[in-house]
């Protein structure tokens, strides 16, 4: 429902016909009522009234005017009580006449009868225009249904009562409204005035402003769109934004004399105004009270440039807050991984002294008490537990000399089987047996077999014993991982680390063949078990890349550091190599050569090259495709001021 | 010597140890050599087929230092005379696409996963060893008491009834 009436009352009904179809673009924003007696008239207003509905314009015959008047057309009780336009449709037979309705009543436009048609449709407008400028409305709303003539395009700003409040109050006017009061004037302005072809209208890819060169162009756009883009760091167009109709074009370098800071170029076919300093200082000049809404137009298009800009600063900082947090995240899952490598590392070694431990106990529980029995003969227990005792400290001789020995004994022995036993145990030349045989006259096989029981108990016990040692020094190699790391660098000989790490790889690398080069290197400050990740990286990302045989090479040598000293560690592998558009991105987060399935998140060598940056080192690769890989690790002697890791990391 | 060999091989002579140890119940009957490298065995394998001994089971580590042990079946598996041969991978560490390739290619016909148990290894082998012989041995009972004597008896049986029906 509209919030204003344009109430026509006229006794002919031809005329009123006339009126009512003439005012039809009105009906937008107007309701038009049109009635043909004073009484009909009196009850559209009491409904008006009801409906808190305001008359904005009345058009009635001069007979008629008088009536209306009684019938309290003005008594609106809204918030404002507005002033009623009036329009007399009618005849004027002298001049007495008009002069009376005049002095009667304001009368705010005469339309001669006869061309009612004609004018009717602008007269009303031109009545709205006025009422609404009296009344506050938002010009803008109406612009289709109230008529701005050449007087009314500076009174319309002057008389507007928000202008009244102060040059910058533009406060209630939406950016949308006030650009139209802006460039709506320019049209009117230009409309019968542009030799400068002022207004124009370009085809889409039309260049507005070219960032970087100078511009001393101001462009309205009325209708389509004009986008922004601008270079960025990496030379490519990013666009930064698409203005549309109501904003402006090159307002900045035109105020500011700098060079254009983006360039805009229309994407649609667009409706511009064009002014240049010349043109704008003449209009300014002109219809000086363009003044005051240009100017808030142009702070305001600043402001929200301003605005957003804010708004994509502090969007950013969120969105660098959680990328932070997902780095982390990452940081966390690779310490995950590299913790799961570890683990199924070292359940591969531990698995074969294990196997041998759990095997040799087992035997153990079998023989033992049998041992213990004391159903043998002393002399044989002693021979046994010398064998025993010989086994347990003596190296088993290789199996391939084991066969060797039991061809040659084998004559001497009933069986193959016995003479292995016997060649085992060190019978077969055994001057102690061959005695103890040749006295006693015993079975030969009953006492091997026998003593073969003293021989495998020494035996395990010694596997045993080798096996346990080889777990205890495993768990000596992992307890650096699990170990807290000290808040202060410590002076570490970097070869333990080292070292350590390759005892964790010791199964994975029975395939490769290890040259270590250590020259003598002095100890280095530093957080060992972070070198240790790195060193930890640098062998599985061999491993990993070779798959089979090959040759692992570490180099530790002392080095003049950024003129102090400092140590050079190298891991270079005869692995397949990396390719020059691949060597480039190896410390980038997430590249991976690794297959899926495979470990690597491709994170490691961030992880590293970030520990290697705390410590003031330097990290570099090296690479031939077929050849080789080198990681060369450069670090100072002395650390004292190593930054704290991260919270969490 | 006896006609059938069961070779072990394994770098680590702790291990070596362990699996001959279990084997023992089968000594009687055949010969069972641990070798410490591949290219022992490969050394080894040489001599015994000069003269004349066949064999009947290899259990087999992976991960060593010179060959890897499916690597090794793969080859055994290309020669003629080792295809009968039962293969078993004792392995802590062959991958998924180590043993699929042991399968089929090195003809392997078991995997047993480090550390092992006796009664489980000596099971295997024994089940294995029963098919060798039932395959390879027309004089096949003297085997029966030591492997799986029912399953020997049948084969036996079997057999017997094979030969009556063709004369």
């Amino acid at each position: 429902m509209a919030n204003f009436v344009v109430l026509v009352v006229h006794s002919d009904p031809q005329i009123l016909q006339q009126i009512k179809a003439s005012l039809t673009p009105l009906y937008q924003h107007f309701e038009i009522c049109c009635v043909k007696t004073v009484r009909h008239c009196k009850s559209k207003l009491a409904q008006y009234q009801l409906n808190q509905q305001a008359v904005a314009c009345l058009i009635c015959s001069p007979s008629l005017l008088a009536s209306c008047e009684k019938l309290g057309v003005d008594e609106y009780e809204g918030p404002n009580k507005p002033t009623v336009r009036r329009i007399l449709v009618g005849e004027v037979e002298d001049v007495e006449a008009l002069i009376n309705w005049l002095n009667s009543s304001q009368i705010h436009q005469f339309i001669y009868q006869n061309k009612v048609e004609q004018e009717i449709l602008n007269g009303v407008k031109k009545q709205l225009c006025h009422f609404a400028i009296s009344e506050n409305l938002p010009i803008a709303q109406y612009l289709q249904s109230i008529e701005i003539d050449n007087i009314l395009t500076n009174q319309l700003i002057k008389q507007n009562k928000k202008l009244q409040h102060g040059f910058f109050d533009y406060t209630r006017y939406s950016d949308e409204e006030l650009s139209k009061v802006v460039i709506d004037s320019l049209y009117y302005i230009f409309e019968h005035n542009d030799d400068h072809h002022v207004c124009r209208r370009y085809s889409a890819n039309h260049l507005l402003t070219q960032e970087g060169n100078t511009n001393d162009v101001l462009w309205f756009i009325a209708s389509g769109e004009v986008m922004l883009k601008k270079l960025n760091s990496v030379g490519e167009q990013q666009q930064v934004t698409v203005m549309r109709a109501g904003s402006m074009v090159g307002g900045m370098s035109f105020i500011t004399g700098e060079p254009a800071f983006t360039t805009g170029i229309t994407l649609t076919p667009t409706e511009v105004i064009k002014l240049d300093k010349n043109k704008f200082a003449e209009v300014m000049k002109s219809h000086q009270a363009l003044l005051a809404p240009f100017t808030n137009l142009l702070l305001r298009n600043f402001n929200r440039r301003l605005q957003s800009s804010i708004s994509t600063k502090l969007q950013l900082e969120e969105t660098m807050l959680s990328l932070d947090a997902a780095h982390q995240q990452l940081l966390e899952t690779e310490k995950m991984a590299v913790l799961g490598q570890l683990i199924a590392g070292v359940a591969h070694e531990l698995n074969n002294p294990v196997a041998a431990i759990l095997r040799g106990a087992e035997t153990l529980k079998n023989k033992v008490p049998h041992l213990l029995a004391n159903e043998t003969e002393v002399a044989i227990r002693k021979l046994g537990s010398a064998t025993l005792d010989s086994a347990m400290h003596l190296t088993p001789m290789s199996t391939a000399l084991i066969r060797q020995k039991t061809k040659q004994a084998q004559e001497h022995f009933p069986s193959q089987l016995l003479a292995k036993k016997a060649v085992k145990m060190g019978l077969d030349d055994n001057d102690n047996y061959q005695n103890y045989c040749a006295q006693n006259k015993v079975d030969s096989a009953a006492l091997i077999n026998e003593l073969d029981n003293y021989y495998q108990v020494g035996n395990f016990l010694r596997s045993i014993d080798v096996c346990a040692k080889r777990i205890a020094d495993l768990v000596k190699g992992l307890k650096h991982y699990a170990g807290q790391d000290t808040a202060q660098a410590q002076f570490v000989d970097l070869r333990l680390g080292i070292e350590e790490t390759l005892v964790i790889f010791e199964n994975r690398l029975k395939q490769f063949e290890v040259i270590k080069h250590y020259h003598d290197i002095p100890s280095v400050q530093c957080h060992a078990i972070e070198l240790q990740q790195v060193w930890t990286n640098f062998v599985a990302n061999s491993i990993d890349a070779i798959g089979s045989k090959g040759t692992l090479t570490i180099t530790t040598r002392t080095i003049d550091y950024r003129g102090q000293a400092g140590v050079k560690i190298c891991f270079e592998d005869n692995g397949p190599g990396i390719s020059g558009d691949k060597i480039n991105k190896i410390f980038d987060l997430n590249f991976t050569t690794k297959r899926e399935g495979h470990f690597g998140l491709g994170i490691g060598l961030t992880v590293c090259q970030q520990i290697i940056a705390r410590h003031h080192g330097e990290i570099n690769v090296c690479s031939e495709i077929g050849e080789f890989t080198r990681f060369e690790v450069l670090l100072p002697v002395a650390n004292a001021n190593i930054k704290q890791q991260r919270a969490g990391q | 010597m006896n006609k059938y060999l069961i070779l072990c091989i394994d770098d680590e002579r702790e291990v070596l140890e362990s699996v001959l140890t279990d084997l023992t119940m089968f000594e009687q009957q055949f010969d069972i050599e641990g070798c410490e490298s591949v290219a022992e065995a490969q050394t080894f394998l040489t001599q015994q087929l000069e003269a004349g001994q066949a064999l009947a089971l290899i259990l087999c580590d992976h991960m060593m230092p010179d060959i890897q042990g499916v690597d090794f079946l793969i080859e055994l598996n290309q020669q003629a005379c080792f295809q009968p041969t039962k293969k078993i991978l004792l392995t802590g560490q062959a991958g998924l696409e180590a043993t699929i390739e042991a399968v089929n290619l090195g003809g392997l016909d078991c995997y047993i996963a480090k550390p092992w148990q006796a009664g489980q290894l000596q099971q295997h082998v024994k089940h294995h060893l029963t098919q060798y012989i039932i395959e390879q041995e027309a004089d096949m009972m003297p085997y029966a008491p030591v492997l799986e004597t029912q399953t020997i008896a049948d084969a036996w049986q079997q057999r017997r009834l094979e030969i009556a029906a063709q004369s």
